[in-house]
């Protein structure tokens, strides 16, 4: 297992999980702290690298490890920035509207993800988080439980109730959206 | 992410919105059954937020800085020394569980080690100072001894301390409470070996003096009290009378009396001497 040869040393097998993982940590860090993501990334990353020998378990443990490191980091950052989450999603929206991508393509995937995020963003804290956690980065129910510090059954309701939340709204603007879809025209 | 956007064409096939077939691929896509049935179709809802919201292409730079940072702890040593927390430990729940028992179990006894010693120590500083009392207390009380009773009488006189409870140095009422308790204990030798006896023998200027001297502080004190009565002193003789007189008199002032710690004693020694006094 990667994580196991990295903690003997080997930095191919770090490079190994650090790919795995970084993928749903980003994300998950996008719909926590917007574009500020990339850095609280790598600021966990640094931790991640440094307690490395801490750590015990497998690899879905190491997401879990490594999951909760990324959320206190950017739990920092916010505190830092007295900012709330989705006003950063917010904002970063705003900036990224299309029209200043190349194609129209471009324009079209880059919304999508953006629009990913600010319906996340638009959920209580709790089931945004729980969604993330479970949809995102890949844990299952325990393990969101115990990086978010809850019970595994708040979490399951919790993801639960996001993502019908997220069902509802994508349908209730499937059914106005006959045009590509923007930020504006979504507010 | 562009290998990620691949999947993202297979929604077409079940999405149930016919615009969703138009010109650019639905990213989402609203379940069949509309906002009611919202929550029946939540594994491709998940499918498609994973695929929108992960970030799959790696950044270089990002991953050179965080493998120079492994490498540099690794090189450090950091990664064989480091102590396993809590938080670290993620193996599956029954393995960590039966781990963190014996360390749980080693914190408690490590914690009840440590706190039993110190109510240990609490009981000893605690106890000794009961003893203290206790033998002063015990004083009083065996103060049926005569010779005692008709010293602790005149002293604890309760008009004396109800006028001028504060003009007496406190290591003047000690050495008189002290030298009251004397008598009652001086015939049990290992009492005289504690500290507070030592003093009290040592400020006398010996074992033998120790009656001279006590029979001198507690006249003083007489003296220094006893304005108001001009009780002479203790002799055996008066006995009956300053119980009597003692008596009457806590029972003209008996608000001044309880406070002071040599007060408080007084009605024990006043109801003996009282009794003498009828009895005699």
């Amino acid at each position: 297992m990667a994580v196991a040869r990295a903690q003997e040393g080997d930095e191919a097998a770090f490079a190994v999980a650090y790919r795995i993982v970084q993928p749903g940590l980003l994300g998950y860090l996008r719909g926590l702290v917007g574009d500020e993501a990339e850095d609280v990334a790598s600021d966990a990353w640094l931790e991640i690298a440094r307690d490395l020998g801490r750590f015990r378990g497998d690899g879905a443990g190491f997401r879990g490890w490594t999951a909760t490191i990324a959320r206190h980091r950017a739990l920092d950052h916010l505190r830092r920035q007295k900012v709330r989450p989705r006003a950063s999603a917010l904002e970063q929206d705003m900036l990224d509207l299309p029209g200043t991508h190349s194609t129209h393509e471009q324009a079209l995937e880059a919304l999508s993800t953006e629009y990913a995020l600010e319906l996340v963003s638009r959920l209580p804290r709790d089931q945004a988080e729980a969604v993330l956690l479970r949809v995102v980065v890949g844990l299952d129910g325990p393990a969101a439980a115990r990086v978010l510090g809850k019970r595994p059954g708040a979490v399951r309701t919790a993801a639960y109730r996001g993502l019908k939340s997220l069902a509802r709204q994508l349908s209730a603007e499937g059914v106005t959206d006959d045009g590509p879809r923007t930020l504006g025209e979504s507010r | 992410m562009p290998e990620r956007h691949d999947p993202d064409g297979r929604p077409n096939h079940r999405s149930a919105r016919p615009e969703g077939s138009g010109g650019r691929p639905p990213r989402y896509v609203a379940p069949p059954g509309g906002g009611a049935g919202g929550g029946a179709n939540p594994p491709d809802l998940s499918a498609l937020l994973a695929a929108a919201v992960r970030v799959d292409t790696v950044d270089p730079e990002a991953e050179g800085r965080v493998l120079a940072a492994f490498r540099a702890a690794r090189d450090e040593g950091a990664h064989g020394v480091a102590r396993t927390r809590r938080r670290d430990d993620w193996r599956p729940e029954g393995e960590r569980s039966r781990r963190w028992s014996v360390r749980a179990a080693l914190v408690a006894l490590t914690a009840s080690v440590t706190l039993g010693g110190v109510a240990v120590a609490a009981i000893g500083t605690g106890g000794g100072a009961r003893d203290d009392n206790d033998e002063r207390g015990r004083t009083r009380p065996s103060s049926s001894a005569p010779d005692t009773a008709t010293t602790a009488a005149p002293g604890s006189s309760a008009p004396g301390h109800a006028d001028g409870p504060s003009d007496r140095p406190s290591s003047a009422q000690d050495t008189e409470a002290q030298c009251r308790a004397y008598e009652s204990v001086k015939d049990r030798g290992q009492v005289l070996d504690s500290a507070a006896w030592q003093r009290l023998v040592e400020a006398a200027g010996g074992e033998k003096d120790v009656e001279a001297y006590c029979a001198r502080q507690l006249t003083e004190a007489e003296e220094r009290n006893g304005a108001d009565k001009a009780k002479p002193g203790k002799s055996p003789v008066p006995s009956a009378t300053a119980g009597n007189s003692s008596g009457n008199s806590s029972g003209d002032s008996p608000g001044g009396s309880p406070g002071k710690g040599s007060v408080q004693d007084a009605p024990g020694a006043k109801s003996t001497n009282g009794a003498k006094g009828k009895a005699g």
